[in-house]
């Protein structure tokens, strides 16, 4: 997996706070605002089983705009929160390089 | 030895975990693999639902099959939609035994038939589900349109352990989706027999994706669904082990360890 550039490291911080908070919101369990980058999500880590997987993804798309389970056929990015929160900061960056670049006219 | 459920027939149990003690004889009952994946859970809870559910499921089969519990070898059938080895859990020699395994929260269940059977159970998140609504087949989403918010948390879950029933009985899961077909057919459609279990009985099911499919009476805060291959007009069902409720409302305490 290609990890974002140096200037998205601070940024990968922030989506690791917020994918934190959602981690507990959606299963309700507030301990898992506290997890680690390199804990597992699924098969182990923070046991997310099938329907909070679902949802947490479901809110990652609401939140970043980014639809995890298309863009990532083999989710790779769901390892860990690190992952995840990598694969999320790369795309929202992604996003906004095209967005300024259509913004800007192309340049 | 049990005999394993004729066609059209399935047996189910359930397991309250607040009730059991997981120790050293139970836990001598695993395989490494299964150690090795209990012991990669970050919390407690996680790691002894885990465990007692593979050691529920072990000693359930050792039942059908005449094997010792410790003996039992899983094995996973390709998914029959991308070929990789994650599709439906079974026993290296089939035995003509199919199961489904599910857990949640402090349920338990475990589906067993003569014929392909998925079963899934799940706790009420705390939260609002309502996000889901955008992954349900058209059809079903239809239902949750003229309802508030409570009942809609309500179809929505019925919608998804259904739906999930029916991908873990066709060995697909939901990696490849979970909204390509209907699965509610009416909301207030007919469930299964009483939690308590008692005598076998034959539950009226809705064709889904090539499956046969009924909701399962579930404990207080959860939802259940079971699904057999093919096509069958209803299930009969025989609960082989009830719910007791000893534990349900006992509080959990994660911890870090």
């Amino acid at each position: 997996m290609t990890g974002p550039g140096p200037g998205a490291q601070a940024g990968v911080g922030d989506v690791a706070g917020e994918l934190r908070r959602l981690l507990a919101a959606t299963t309700g369990r507030p301990e898992l605002a506290a997890t680690t980058l390199d804990t597992a999500l699924f098969g182990g880590g923070v046991g997310l089983d099938s329907l909070t997987g679902t949802l947490l993804l479901r809110q990652v798309r609401q939140r970043f705009g980014v639809d995890v389970a298309a863009e990532d056929l083999n989710l790779d990015a769901l390892a860990t929160l690190g992952t995840l929160s990598a694969f999320v900061c790369d795309r929202v960056v992604s996003d906004q390089i095209v967005s300024d670049r259509s913004v800007n006219g192309g340049a | 030895m049990l005999p394993v459920p004729p066609a059209g027939c399935a047996d189910v149990w359930w397991l309250d975990i607040g009730t059991v003690t997981v120790g050293r004889p139970e836990l001598a009952e695993l395989s490494l693999e299964e150690h090795k994946r209990a012991a990669s859970f970050a919390f407690r809870s996680d790691r002894r639902r885990y465990t007692a559910a593979h050691v529920m499921l072990r000693r359930v089969l050792s039942g059908y099959v005449d094997i010792p519990p410790s003996s039992l070898i899983f094995r996973r059938e390709p998914c029959p939609r991308c070929g990789k080895p994650n599709g439906r859990p079974a026993l290296p020699f089939g035995y003509g035994l199919h199961f489904s395994l599910a857990h949640s929260g402090d349920a338990v269940v475990i589906a067993v038939a003569g014929q392909q059977v998925g079963v899934d159970v799940e706790q009420q998140p705390t939260g609002c589900v309502c996000a889901l609504s955008a992954d349900m087949n058209a059809a079903d989403a239809e239902w949750g349109r003229p309802l508030d918010e409570e009942a809609r948390h309500e179809l929505v879950m019925r919608w998804w352990v259904r739906a999930e029933a029916v991908l873990k009985c066709s060995g697909e899961g939901i990696g490849h989706g979970i909204g390509a077909f209907p699965v509610l057919g009416s909301p207030d459609g007919p469930v299964g027999p009483a939690v308590p279990g008692g005598p076998e009985r034959l539950v009226a099911a809705t064709e889904a994706h090539g499956c046969s499919l009924i909701s399962l009476p579930a404990p207080d805060g959860y939802q259940a669904a079971l699904a057999l291959a093919g096509s069958v007009s209803g299930i009969r069902l025989a609960v082989r082990a009830p719910w007791t409720a000893a534990g349900s409302r006992r509080p959990s305490r994660d911890s870090v360890s």
